[in-house]
Order: structure tokens, then C-alpha cells, then sequence
């Protein structure tokens, strides 16, 4: 097999070349996803929204988390994580679904996860907008509130690390899952999984009593650190804080800034030791 | 048929580089090399070597090119001819970067356009005029070179009433006309044809020839592949006989091709 695979720094500067593809495959996508259906990019909105009142009732009706505007809490904590699945799971299989480009043009198959990622990023960023309108409208409460202000400091970045984060999970398990074919069903049990160890619909906060100092190993939780940047402004209507360690927002960033380019980059590199090979195994 | 316009034999009296370059190339797929593997396995069987999958009882491994070859300098078409499974799709894959030699150099110089299946890059779904934007994109044109290339590719396809149809209603001759179409219209340095020509009818078939006949009076290089033995004969200055990975032959059209039939079917060519 390919004697030695590219450096992150050689695929980096051959992906501008690549542009007009990228861009070409994102706007295929959500195309085809929408064009030539009747209700079009409605339907991007409808599902999210059909999936939140069902936990709202679900979860703060029926179960009684305890959190104050509950529904506000699910928007900043579940959008985000949202995002995080659906661009992992498609992501993954990216390469795959597409074997019969790759198998018959030449161009570097990060571009297919890339797109698959964006094209989700894309639809990530539309139910944010509708969230943040809804957040504006209704979350006035005593203890908590969104706050606009901290909302356009801080989501560019977090926005930014959201993604290469979903991109770092996305890459490997795009090149794995052309080579053991199982690993698909295992990232969706996965995914599952993980919603319930991240305070998603639960409060970190709240549940410290039972966990005791076992709440200090969500630090280790990836995504918890990424979403509690977009709960601070939207739920909070502060700056984020990490809730694994009580830290202040520096250790909320750090943390956050730590995990999305560590996967970034460690997941690229992972990528590019089988991207030899798979045009031929796919 | 369109005859084969007078080019210099090569290589040329220039000392241009040669386009095309492959020096001791060996290609093992990897299916030959690892078997597809299940996780089970993966935590089963832990770290060491593999076992390798072989035809056949044979402990010989799979090669699909074998110690290769090639130059071929710029203005030359080398046509390459040989039985299913010989390495040719593997020899223009490997050129087009697609594959990744498992040892040995290639290089090729210049823009490459490789026509390894007519259609490829297109999206059912997307219509003709969008698949022209897809296909561009993959061959390096920007937004903009492809709107000035766009009419001469539906020109020359002829689809010009089609273009706004999904290309899943396509014929295959339509999908190989605009394939071709969107190939050729980059102006390419080097030109790789793999088996495309058979799709398209007569018509299309003397329009693609007169192409080629272009391109290589336009100073390109160009490998073709190909079992029209007819075509081989009439488009290049130069064929190469590849069997089980190996050059079998390489020179004359005519000696390289009269060696691959008598190989297989002793005594065709005499009389």
C-alpha cells in the first residue's frame, strides 16, 4: 500500500483547489434534499421543531426536569448536539455513498465528509436563526434569560469549534466505516447513547448532588464543553462557564478551543492514513 | 473511419519531457492484500500479519501491474490493448491518481483529462446544465470557465433541448455524449480514453474520432484503451500489449496488435 500518507499541512494547501467542488457538492445536496419537494426547505425547520415540543412534553410535562423555561434549555443545548449527530452520521457516510465518484475522478475524498458536514452546518445554522428569534420572543425569565449581546461574541467561535469538532469525528469514521462496514451501525447506537451522557436535557448542576465529585469526569465529555458555549448566551444569557469543574468562561474557551482543534486535526490525520485507499476498497 | 493524420513518430525532435512517465510501477489491490476485515476479527485477531487472499490454490499474490514501463512524449498516442483483468483500467486509474502505485514512480505533465467512464461525477437527479457545473468542478474549472465553455459542450453533445432534464432520464448515449462533451472541452495535455468510444452511434462516434484526431495534432499525448483493435490501429502510432500486468509488446500497431491475436488465437492473422 502508499508508502507514506500525506501530511495535514500537504492536504490543507491542496484543498483550496478544490473549492468550487466543495461548493458544487453542498448546494448538490441540499438540492436534491429539497429542490423537488413541495414544502422545500420548510421541512428542515418542520422535523427539529416537531422533535422539541415532543421533548418539551416528554421531558419537561411530563417528567419535570426542574429547569426553568425548559424549552429555552433544549433549544441551546439540543440544536447544537443535533447538528453534531446528524453531521456524524452522515458524515461517516460520505465516502461511501459516494464510491462512484471516487472510484472514477481524481480529487481528495475529504471534500465528500467536508460537504456532507457543511451542507448539515448549513441547516445548523437556519434552525439557529428560527431558535434565536423564538429565544428573543419568549425567554424572559426571573433567573434566566437570553442575552443578544453575549450571543454575537461568543457563537462565531463557538460555531467555528462546533464544526471542526463534527469534522474531526466525521473524517475517521468516514474512512473506517468504508473498510469495516459494521462500524455504521455502531456510530448510531453511539450517537444515541451520547445524547444522554451530555447535560442535554438534564442540568449538570442539578444532578451534582447525586454524582458528587464523579460530575468532575464530564470534563472529559467532548461536546459538553462546545454546547455549554452556546447554552451561556442563548439559555443563560451570560458567558459560558465549565460546568464539569466550576471553571470560569477561560476554562470554559480553553477547554472548548482544546477539543475542537485536537479532533480537528487528530481526526484529519487519522483520515489521511487510509485516504490511499480508499477509492480502491470503497 | 477517420483516418490517422501524418504525425511525427516519436519521440520528437524537441527535447520535451515526456508527458507521461512510469518507471518500475507495481499495483497490488488491496483486496488482495487484506482481506476485507470485520471488527470481530479486528479485536479477535488482534495485531499480525494477515492472511492473504489468493485465486485459486496458487501462493502467487495478485499483481495487476507488473514492473511497468512507459514514456510517452507529447504529440504521441499509444494505444493500449489486452484481454479483461490485464491492468489496463489499472494503468489509466493509477495515471489519473485515482490509484496509488503500491511501488514505483508515475508522472504525468500537464492538465490531465481522464475519461475512465462517461459520466463520471454526474448526479442522477441534478439536471444535464447542473451536471456540467459538477463534472466541470471536478476536472478544476471555476464558475466562470465553465459558462464560457458551457455552450460549445452542449454544442458539441447536440443536447441542446435536454440540458434542463434530470440526467437520470438520460439514454446512455446521452450520458456518454455529455460526457465526452465536458472531457474534451478542457483543452487537455494529456488525454486518458478508456473503452468510451462504443456507446455513442456512428455519428458521434466520427465527431469524437475528429476530436482526437485534434488533440493530437494539437500536440497532446494520449493513452487509449481500448478492444476496437480497428480504432486502436487507425488512432495510434504506438501500441502496448499488456497480459496479466506484464508488457507483452510495445511498438508498431501493427506487430503489438498481430502479437496479442496470434497469442490467443494462433494462425488469425495469416492468410
Amino acid at each position: 500500500m502508499p508508502a507514506s500518507s500525506p501530511s495535514i499541512l500537504q492536504s490543507l494547501g491542496e484543498l483550496p483547489e478544490y473549492f468550487q467542488v466543495l461548493y458544487n457538492l453542498v448546494a448538490r445536496d441540499l438540492k436534491i434534499k429539497y429542490q423537488r419537494s413541495a414544502m422545500g426547505f420548510l421541512w428542515t425547520l418542520i422535523q427539529p421543531a416537531f422533535m422539541l415540543g415532543i421533548y418539551v412534553v416528554i421531558f419537561g410535562v411530563v417528567l419535570k426536569m426542574g429547569i426553568p423555561n425548559f424549552w429555552a434549555y433544549l433549544i441551546a443545548g439540543l440544536l447544537p448536539f443535533q447538528f453534531l449527530i446528524g453531521a456524524t452520521i452522515e458524515g461517516a457516510r460520505s465516502v461511501q455513498s459516494n464510491g462512484n465518484l471516487i472510484r472514477k475522478i481524481y480529487f481528495p475524498p475529504e471534500v465528500l465528509v467536508i460537504a456532507t458536514v457543511t451542507a448539515k452546518l448549513i441547516e445548523f445554522l437556519l434552525h439557529l436563526a428560527v431558535g434565536i428569534v423564538l429565544l428573543i420572543l419568549l425567554h424572559h425569565g426571573p433567573e434566566v434569560r437570553f442575552s443578544l449581546y453575549h450571543a454575537l461574541v461568543v457563537l462565531p467561535g463557538a460555531i467555528l469549534l462546533l464544526y471542526l469538532f463534527a469534522l474531526g469525528l466525521a473524517l475517521p469514521l468516514a474512512a473506517w466505516s468504508v473498510i469495516y462496514r459494521d462500524l455504521e451501525h455502531i456510530i448510531a447506537l453511539a450517537m444515541t447513547a451520547w445524547v444522554y451522557l451530555t447535560p442535554i436535557f438534564w442540568n449538570l448542576g442539578s444532578v451534582r448532588k447525586h454524582l458528587g465529585s464523579a460530575a468532575t469526569w464530564f470534563v472529559l465529555n467532548p461536546a459538553m464543553d462546545i454546547i455549554e458555549l452556546f447554552r451561556g448566551p442563548l439559555y443563560y444569557g451570560r458567558w459560558p462557564l465549565n460546568q464539569a469543574v466550576g471553571g470560569g468562561p477561560l476554562a470554559a474557551w480553553g477547554v472548548a478551543i482544546a477539543m475542537g482543534f485536537c479532533f480537528f486535526l487528530g481526526g484529519y490525520a487519522l483520515f489521511n492514513r487510509s485516504k490511499g485507499i480508499l477509492a480502491e476498497v470503497v | 473511419m477517420t483516418q490517422a493524420p501524418p504525425i511525427p513518430t516519436a519521440p520528437p525532435t524537441t527535447a520535451a519531457p515526456p508527458a507521461i512517465e512510469c518507471s518500475g510501477v507495481w499495483k497490488q489491490y488491496y483486496f488482495y492484500a487484506h482481506r476485507p476485515r470485520r471488527l470481530k476479527e479486528v479485536f479477535a485477531g488482534g495485531a499480525g500479519p494477515r492472511p492473504r487472499i489468493t485465486p485459486g490454490n496458487t501462493s502467487e499474490p495478485v499483481w495487476a501491474l507488473r514492473d511497468f514501463h512507459l514514456s510517452v512524449y507529447p504529440g504521441q498516442t499509444v494505444g493500449v490493448v489486452g484481454n479483461n483483468g490485464a491492468g489496463k483500467s489499472t494503468l489509466l486509474k493509477l495515471l489519473s491518481r485515482i490509484l496509488q502505485p503500491t511501488r514505483g514512480q508515475l508522472r504525468v505533465r500537464g492538465r490531465t483529462a481522464a475519461i475512465i467512464e462517461l459520466g463520471a461525477g454526474f448526479h442522477e437527479e441534478l439536471t444535464a446544465k447542473e451536471n456540467v457545473y459538477l463534472a466541470g468542478s471536478f476536472l478544476g474549472l471555476r464558475k466562470r470557465q465553465i459558462n464560457e465553455l458551457y455552450p460549445q459542450i452542449v454544442e458539441f453533445a447536440e443536447l441542446g433541448p435536454h440540458m434542463d432534464m434530470p440526467v437520470k432520464y438520460f439514454s446512455s448515449g446521452m450520458h456518454a455524449r455529455l460526457g465526452f462533451s465536458i472531457a474534451v472541452s478542457v483543452n487537455p495535455d494529456v488525454l486518458l480514453i478508456d473503452e468510451v468510444l462504443a456507446v455513442g452511434d456512428v455519428g458521434f462516434q466520427a465527431k469524437c474520432k475528429d476530436r482526437i484526431a485534434q488533440f493530437q495534432q494539437g500536440g497532446k499525448a494520449i493513452l487509449f484503451v481500448s478492444h476496437d483493435l480497428a480504432t486502436v490501429k487507425s488512432l495510434c502510432q504506438r501500441v502496448l500489449w499488456l497480459k496479466e500486468g506484464v508488457t507483452m509488446a510495445d511498438g508498431d500497431p501493427v506487430t503489438s496488435i498481430n502479437a496479442y491475436l496470434e497469442h490467443y488465437w494462433p494462425g488469425c492473422t495469416k492468410g
